[in-house]
């Protein structure tokens, strides 16, 4: 039945759209890629997605938008190769922790490419490594994902984000520090497991794609909502 | 031995902490009532809640936080009638995509109108709330009275729980959902809400709600939730 075959609508350089890609990778789902210049806000595309906003998925007619709510309606829809845990306390958790993600670490990472001024850029690095740390405490000790040995939800709300850290170090110098000794080994140990992952590569534009792409955030030039959200010190969209 | 009964941490007076004790009482769950301040920055407090965020319930040694996430634990713990989520996944999507739209586009603007001290700045965070309230409105489906139809969910708990203390927001800014046009089904909804035992458990005092809410609308509050709500966040 071809409405079965969901539509994903995406744009390649997003990361919240890059965690709905991974998960409908990772599940092994039969899709339909569709790429959209979400700042082009046609009545078609608003028809789509009413917050106007990537990413999107449409399956049977019905639109699903915000990447968490996409991922467990993947992960509901089709039960195989689970992404959420089935114990109410491990799925809660899941969720605590993404919801740490988008709350404490999403806005550093735009605010340290959008603030202009030094001491802004130092504060949204300074903010990340500590909440960094905090979720890296979160993590299964032995992992080498964050619940264990399967790919979860936290890994991949994080994982997007995480492979752009390339990008806070070429314009602010930002690092996440390394080493056997850094409290941010168990994180480092996290970072290679996922960056090894099929649906990572298969999900990620090249290094210089990406450099490319969010020169405009650095330059104050960025007319997306969340840019406008972090230049006037809102929530993000 | 850890306790297979919830304990509740919450204040009297949180709208949030309302969601968490509501689903608690809709579900017919035994549990503890701990009246908190989540100001209260103790060392205790964030052994209970390590982000220091009320609601938070302790289960099983085990604790849950945020609102939103403590409602479908309450759902997915303790799974009888009535549920807050739906079985079938694009329902239970719908139902998550509307509850985040209640967080993002009409909460901030129902604290933003109190805490905004200027009447520029009030008059469009209650602009911004009504546009808020018409989406939601308009994503109702048909067949009444809750959001989803017959089947009341996360979604009426989500606003229903602001919705049921409008009263405050006319009383010191004026701001009233319209009863006519596009805002007339909102009345109706509230009314049937509001009517529930579990609201008529949780809501204070009209009173209450109005000295509760005075230190926000004269500008003297310094809460974290006051200094979140003037960004247009909420924490």
């Amino acid at each position: 039945m071809s409405d079965s075959k969901p539509k994903f609508y995406t744009s390649w350089f997003c990361p919240f759209a890059q965690r709905v890609w991974i998960a409908l990778l990772e599940k092994g789902i039969d899709f339909e890629y569709i790429e959209v210049d979400p700042y082009k806000k046609t009545p078609e595309w608003l028809s789509v997605s009413p917050r106007g906003l990537v990413p999107v998925l449409v399956h049977q007619g019905k639109s699903v938008y915000e990447s968490g709510i996409c991922i467990e309606y993947i992960d509901e829809e089709w039960p195989e190769n689970p992404i959420l845990p089935k114990a109410p306390y491990q799925r809660a958790y899941e969720r605590i922790w993404a919801d740490h993600i988008a709350k404490k670490i999403v806005p550093p990472f735009y605010a340290m490419l959008l603030k202009k001024e030094t001491e802004l850029q130092e504060n949204a690095k300074k903010e990340m490594l500590e909440q960094l740390l905090v979720l890296t405490k979160a993590m299964d000790p032995t992992g080498p994902y964050f619940a264990g040995s399967q790919v979860g939800l936290v890994d991949i709300m994080l994982a997007p984000f995480a492979i752009r850290f390339f990008i806070l170090k070429h314009y602010r110098g930002f690092q996440v520090p390394s080493g056997d000794e850094s409290p941010f080994s168990r994180f480092n140990k996290w970072y290679i497991a996922i960056k090894e992952r099929d649906s990572t590569g298969k999900t990620s534009a090249s290094d210089e794609e990406y450099i490319g792409i969010y020169k405009r955030y650095t330059d104050d030039t960025g007319q997306s909502l969340v840019a406008t959200a972090i230049r006037q010190g809102t929530a993000l969209p | 031995m850890a306790s297979d009964k919830p304990s509740l941490y919450t204040a009297w007076h949180s709208p949030f902490g309302w969601r968490a004790w509501i689903s608690l009482l809709e579900k017919g769950v035994e549990f503890d009532y701990h009246e908190t301040d989540p100001y209260e920055k103790s060392p205790e407090w964030f052994k209970i809640s390590p982000r220091g965020l009320a609601p938070c319930i302790r289960h099983k040694g085990k604790s849950v936080y945020e609102s939103t996430i403590c409602m479908e634990y309450i759902d997915e713990a303790w799974p009888c009638t009535p549920r807050l989520l739906p079985e079938d996944p694009y329902d239970r999507a719908y139902v998550r995509m509307w509850t985040d739209h209640v967080n993002k586009k009409i909460i901030p603007h129902i604290f933003g109108m109190i805490v905004h001290q200027t009447a520029t700045e009030q008059e469009k965070s209650k602009q911004d709330a009504l546009d808020g309230i018409a989406a939601y409105l308009e994503a109702m489906r048909d067949g009444g009275p809750y959001f989803l139809g017959q089947n009341f969910s996360m979604a009426d708990i989500a606003l229903g729980t602001f919705g049921s203390i409008f009263f405050c927001m006319e009383h010191y800014r004026g701001f009233k959902v319209p009863n006519e046009a596009k805002f007339v089904k909102f009345h109706d909804w509230i009314q049937t809400i509001v009517a529930r035992k579990s609201w008529q458990t949780v809501l204070p005092p009209r009173e209450q709600v109005l000295e509760d809410w005075r230190p926000y609308a004269e500008g003297v509050a310094q809460t974290e939730l006051a200094k979140a709500a003037k960004q247009g966040k909420t924490p």
